[in-house]
């Protein structure tokens, strides 16, 4: 029974996007979206619920591939509430909010899965459920601009690097010999990597394919083009959550830090300079963005270098409080920026005249910005400071310098934002915002959230239970 | 090591032996009938490029996807006995999702031919105003 109570959300999130998927199909107006829309929160909100209660370090759940420590308890319930953020704050399509909604639930049964993995093969299994949502959620709205090339281009690559990762995962079953990864992390321990080169190598492939799901520099070309072919809101949840997901899938990984540390190090050094420069060049704004997503990267794997080390709030606490700080300030900006109507790719320029037309609007953009760029009143700040101390704690002093570096030529295409919005002179006759009531109310509400998060963080670090 | 390393020599030997030997012995003469495509002694007619039918491309994927999902009953029907009503109830779970994927695709008209070939004919007229 006490497997059951584990394996709740996941069967809360299966067999309830299957319902929503099934109801969308009578009827398509106004009323039955509204309908859908609301059954969508209330089963994602039932998952969460019964993640919550769910006693940490129960036994694990089917055959090993589902476990429950807290911090894998703390991952799933925030996936959830970015999940049902963005069902909220979403659009959804007229002719097809069944589909929406239940590729929602599906990809968050997938974070869920990826978060909680207890066993090699869920991890793939989460990480696929995942990917598959994505490619139809990218495209969803095929007929507009770059949509059905940005889905194809994240199908193929998406693929290819899963083929890395799961051929990696085969090489170190086949020096280990188990899936299990408690066991895994034991035997590692006690024989050592260095003596199993086919493990080493696996683990290589393995963080290829990690990697690319990050987005992280050198696997990031599919970064920029993807997410401005994506609509706004899922754009945000494959910056936000699905990243996190992979983030709380790696971290049972904790090990590989003693013998691909220097990798990591590199990948994350690139990611936080390559990301930002990139981001100069840019005149997109979803694509300044998406650079901007790499960066943040770069600076979440300083805390993962930093692991369980740290004064007060450790490298793992610190990644949670980022992951969070993260993908309120993502997830509102790149939903915020959706409100904007354009038949092209929205652009810099674009941007004047908002400040006028929406002050509302354009406020909240500041606010998820200032948190991008890491200025203090937004939580951004604490975010970077927790994991750039938790690094040099762990004795890392050039990663922080780095990242600071790298922040403080990210600023210039944050201000860049921030310029066009309220600055520019000039009239915008093309500009056309278009959001329901509950659409402003939730950014407002998640912009608020930023600044009292930012103002006090502590609240935040005791609510997850990060000490 | 030495046997492996004479049957790589011979491997990589016969297989440059074989394409010398052909280069040495036959130059490369071109005719129209030699340089057609090869398609097992059959004379290839027509275009390659030929204009198919939207519902047949529709039904041959739920075809393809519906026999997959078949196909992964089969390891469980092998081992009935020994899996036992757990199994079974494994099974019935993942019959659910395959049901639910069959009634979905009859509830939106993917199972009706006439819908398919209407909806996708003023598909195309409306991309082309």
């Amino acid at each position: 029974m006490s497997q059951l109570a584990t394996l709740a959300p996941d069967i809360i999130m299966a067999f309830g996007g299957t319902l929503v998927l099934l109801l969308g199909t009578r009827r398509s107006d106004k009323a039955v979206n509204d309908f859908l829309r609301w059954l969508s929160v209330i089963i994602i909100g039932g998952a969460a619920l019964a993640l919550a209660y769910t006693r940490p370090n129960s036994l694990p759940a089917a055959e090993g591939w589902i476990i429950s420590s807290s911090i894998n308890i703390v991952f799933g319930v925030i996936f959830l509430a970015i999940l049902a953020w963005t069902v909220l704050a979403a659009k959804a399509p007229e002719h097809a909010a069944g589909e929406w909604h239940a590729l929602l639930i599906y990809a968050g049964n997938g974070m869920l899965i990826l978060a909680r993995s207890g066993s090699l093969a869920a991890l793939f299994l989460g990480i696929e459920i995942l990917s598959l949502s994505l490619y139809v959620l990218i495209s969803f709205f095929c007929h507009r601009g770059m949509a059905l090339r940005g889905g194809t281009m994240y199908l193929v690559l998406a693929a290819f690097a899963s083929a890395f990762l799961v051929f990696g995962l085969a090489l170190v079953y086949a020096s280990f010999g188990t899936l299990d990864l408690a066991e895994l992390a034991q035997r590692v321990s006690s024989k050592g990597l260095f003596h199993a080169p086919m493990a080493m190598l696996g683990f290589g492939l393995f963080i290829v394919g990690v990697g690319f799901k990050l987005a992280a520099v050198p696997f990031h070309m599919w970064a920029a083009d993807v997410y401005e072919a994506s609509p706004g809101p899922v754009a945000g949840l494959i910056a936000s959550a699905s990243k996190g997901a992979v983030i709380a899938a790696f971290i049972p990984f904790l090990f590989l830090v003693n013998t691909h540390g220097d990798i990591l190090w590199l990948i994350s050094a690139a990611s936080m300079i390559v990301g930002n420069l990139m981001g100069l060049l840019e005149l997109r704004v979803k694509r300044i963005l998406a650079y901007s997503s790499i960066a943040h990267i770069g600076y979440i794997l300083v805390g993962y270098l930093a692991g369980y080390n740290g004064v007060g709030i450790t490298g793992v606490g610190a990644m949670i409080f980022y992951v969070v700080a993260y993908a309120l300030a993502i997830a509102g900006a790149f939903t915020a920026l959706s409100f904007i109507e354009r038949d092209h790719e929205l652009g810099v320029r674009d941007l004047r005249g908002v400040a006028r037309v929406s002050p509302a609007l354009a406020f909240c953009i500041l606010v998820f910005i200032i948190s991008l760029a890491g200025i203090p009143p937004a939580i951004g700040f604490f975010g970077k400071l927790y994991l750039f101390s938790a690094g040099v704690s762990a004795g890392y002093i050039w990663l922080p310098v780095l990242g600071l570096l790298g922040s403080a030529i990210g600023v210039y295409y944050y201000l860049r934002i921030i310029v066009n919005l309220y600055m520019t002179p000039g009239e915008n006759p093309n500009l056309k915002i278009s959001y329901t009531p509950l659409q402003i109310s939730i950014i407002i509400a998640t912009a608020a959230a930023i600044v009292f998060f930012g103002c006090f963080p502590q609240t935040m670090i005791t609510a997850l239970k990060l000490f | 090591m030495l046997p492996l390393l004479i049957y790589g020599v011979m491997v990589v030997g016969l297989a440059v032996a074989a394409i010398g030997m052909s280069l040495l012995l036959g130059w490369p003469r071109h005719n129209p009938h030699k340089d057609m495509p090869y398609e097992s002694g059959i004379a290839p007619t027509g275009d390659s490029r030929i204009r198919m039918s939207v519902p047949y491309y529709i039904v041959a994927i739920m075809f393809i996807m519906f026999d997959v999902e078949i196909l992964l009953l089969y390891p469980w029907a092998v081992n009935l006995q020994e899996l036992g009503w757990k199994g079974f109830a494994i099974a019935g779970i993942f019959m659910i999702f395959v049901a639910e994927g069959l009634i979905y695709a009859w509830a939106r008209g993917g199972l009706s031919w006439r819908h398919l070939s209407t909806t996708a004919s003023a598909r195309t007229s409306s991309s082309q105003d």
